[in-house]
């Protein structure tokens, strides 16, 4: 429920970001890069304070997987936006193009940033980490695998018509939006597999 | 909700250990506290070398620490 619901609410602040008819007083990227700055500093607040308090805070590899769901969901629900928006002619030196690019480019470094932020230096993995992160790996591979396949065929099975008017623009975007699809599956699973053996109290 | 057949006496071995915290344990073995609080719930079955090191902190043998749940079941 958490996991669907941190998703849903970054792949929101993604879609308006990239919404036309919001006139946003910064350019949209800044507007994400301060989003996201604030909910890292909030969640490394709230998650102290549950250290402190509850001893339920999640650990560093955890941690780092929440970062990734919430600033891969934005960014995802961003460029997909604005490529619905832009069509599939899309060409490199449009206005369009730049503003997309602009604003995802802004959006990775305030992800970076956030990441900073929610960083500790006492980085630590462990077996379990590495355990989790497998499974969820597997699957990964077998999402992008699927989705790469659907595309080579999509592809290969579109009119020449329709095919002339995608440009590459365009279809690059789509690969990477197969990447970003699969590194969302493997975020979730991460966070499953966390939930799934996290314990209902600690001592 | 245990699931995993493999059960452990951390918790117990802990506080025999002047109430050792999970913290001071995970740092000691090199792992996460979290994975000590899976390990007490019973959600994780560490790996061979984890559960050594476990044992060793506690100058206990791997056995003494870990259990077969059947076993237990049958020896009560």
């Amino acid at each position: 429920m958490r996991i669907a619901l941190v998703m849903l609410l970054s792949a929101a602040v993604g879609v308006l970001l990239a919404a036309p008819w919001i006139d946003w007083p910064l350019h949209e990227g800044y507007v994400g890069v301060i989003l996201m700055i604030g909910a890292a500093l909030l969640l490394r607040r709230y998650w102290q304070r549950g250290a402190e308090t509850r001893g339920d805070e999640p650990g560093e590899p955890e941690r780092e997987v929440w970062h990734g769901l919430a600033s891969t969901s934005l960014i995802g629900a961003q460029v997909t936006t604005a490529l619905l928006l832009a069509g599939p002619g899309l060409s490199l030196h449009s206005p369009a193009a730049h503003r997309l690019g602009i604003t995802a480019w802004t959006l990775v470094a305030g992800a970076v940033i956030s990441w900073y932020i929610l960083h500790r230096s006492e980085v630590q993995r462990d077996e379990r980490d590495r355990a989790i992160a497998a499974n969820a790996d597997k699957a990964a591979h077998t999402v992008l695998a699927v989705l790469i396949v659907i595309l080579a065929v999509s592809l290969g099975f579109n009119p020449q018509q329709r095919l002339q008017a995608m440009s590459h623009v365009f279809l690059g975007h789509v690969l990477l939006l197969t990447l970003i699809a699969a590194s969302l599956v493997r975020h979730v699973l991460q966070l499953h597999g966390y939930r799934r053996d996290a314990a209902d109290h600690a001592g | 909700m245990n699931t995993l057949p493999i059960g452990n006496q951390l918790r117990r071995l802990r506080f025999d250990h002047d109430e050792m915290t999970q913290d001071a344990l995970a740092k000691a073995c090199g792992i996460t506290r979290q994975t000590i609080i899976a390990l007490e719930a019973g959600r994780y079955a560490p790996s061979l070398e984890l559960a050594f090191r476990l044992a060793r902190v506690f100058g206990k043998r791997v056995d003494e620490v870990f259990f077969w749940r059947e076993e237990a079941n049958a020896s009560d």
